[in-house]
């Protein structure tokens, strides 16, 4: 199974149209997404910035290449030709962020839970370093991420942008705010001084996405 | 002032059908409902402006095609852009897909962050020319132009 993350941009003024329209999605299409391996596919939409994090088996290649040319999904993009204005590279790839980190740590956990994402802007001068301090996390850190009700919490970068998508239990701002409490979070936040430019709105918000369609 | 199409793909032409001249897609009878249709324009906002009114005309002649999110929208140029998403700050009304109400004028006064700061965004104008079908006439719907009403004060220059 592999992990992955896409981002695609819409045009000014169609939010509530993309919405609507994920909403309502057609059944014939989930079935599609279903056959193709994807799993957890869960929208996050922020303003005009949408990402999808998704779970594909094989991988995300493979799912999408049986995907693509399936018919409600190539119906589905005709659908959209008038909302999505940017969803692709040059070279006709999705615009994938790539894994930083990855930590399911913990026994599973019953209950409420809600899927998250949080974004913050890093100094793309300086990725090797938040990269490198992502690849060997500090065991304390992985403890308090467990103990503060994170699971199966990814970040994945693409340049300056940062993306991470969590499963909050109960919930994501309880769970912030347990993390919030562990010395340890304040030691990792100094670690990335310098290197994160932006990790609140203006007004000192934590910067998130609302979930706008989820499939298991 | 003068909308451009966005994408390539979208082409377009400058009729006279309807009187004046407005800019219509072109790319009837072929595939055309792969293309966005999105028009943007540059408004030339001078900083510290205060926009009071926007206004858009445009035409819809045919119950195929709508006139849609014309709007003023602006977006932040830092580094802080990332989480600056566009802003949609004044939009007008659809003409409706249905609905064919000819040329009009649609203004609206509702303005989200009116003073121009052109030090932290960028600014455009921005109309959808869209349609079902491949069949209908070109020029059934179109965009003539736009119009922001501002006010300034000598101490903004």
């Amino acid at each position: 199974m592999e992990r992955a993350l896409f981002y695609l941009r819409i045009f000014p003024g169609t939010e509530a149209e993309y919405d609507r329209r994920h909403a309502e999605i057609w059944p014939e299409l989930v079935q599609e997404i279903r056959e193709s391996g994807i799993r957890n596919f869960t929208g996050f939409r922020r303003g005009t910035d949408v990402w999808y994090y998704g779970e594909y088996e094989p991988d995300a290649a493979t799912a999408f290449a049986e995907h693509g040319p399936k018919p409600a999904n190539q119906r589905w993009n005709r659908y959209f030709r008038d909302v999505i204005a940017h969803i692709t590279t040059d070279s006709g790839e999705l615009m994938y962020h790539d894994e930083v980190f990855h930590t399911n740590a913990g026994p599973a956990l019953e209950g409420p839970m809600q899927r998250g994402l949080l974004t913050l802007v890093i100094d793309p001068e300086r990725a090797a370093e938040y990269e490198a301090l992502h690849a060997e996390p500090w065991p304390d850190l992985i403890e308090a991420i467990a103990a503060s009700g994170f699971r199966n919490y990814s970040g994945f970068r693409r340049g300056a942008s940062v993306v991470y998508y969590g499963e909050y239990h109960p919930d994501m701002p309880t769970v912030l705010g347990r993390m919030a409490k562990h010395d340890v979070n304040a030691r990792w936040g100094k670690a990335f001084e310098g290197i994160i430019t932006t990790i609140t709105t203006p007004d000192g918000s934590l910067i998130t996405a609302d979930v706008i369609y989820h499939q298991d | 002032m003068n909308f451009h199409a966005i994408a390539s793909t979208t082409t377009y032409a400058l009729t006279a059908a309807g009187g004046g001249r407005s800019m219509v897609r072109a790319e009837v009878g072929a595939d055309e409902s792969w293309y966005d249709g999105f028009f943007l324009c540059d408004p030339g906002l001078p900083h510290g402006a205060e926009v009071t009114k926007v206004q858009f005309t445009i035409r819809d002649v045919t119950d195929q095609a709508e006139v849609r999110y014309c709007a003023l929208v602006r977006t932040g140029l830092s580094a802080l852009s990332a989480i600056q998403e566009p802003t949609v700050m004044a939009q007008v009304p659809s003409t409706g897909r249905v609905a064919k109400p000819g040329v009009v004028r649609r203004s609206t006064t509702s303005i989200t962050g009116a003073i121009i700061d052109n030090q932290k965004f960028g600014y455009t104008l921005q109309c959808q020319l869209d349609w079902d079908e491949a069949t209908i006439a070109a020029d059934g719907a179109g965009i003539y132009g736009a119009n922001v009403t501002y006010r300034i004060d000598s101490a903004d220059g």
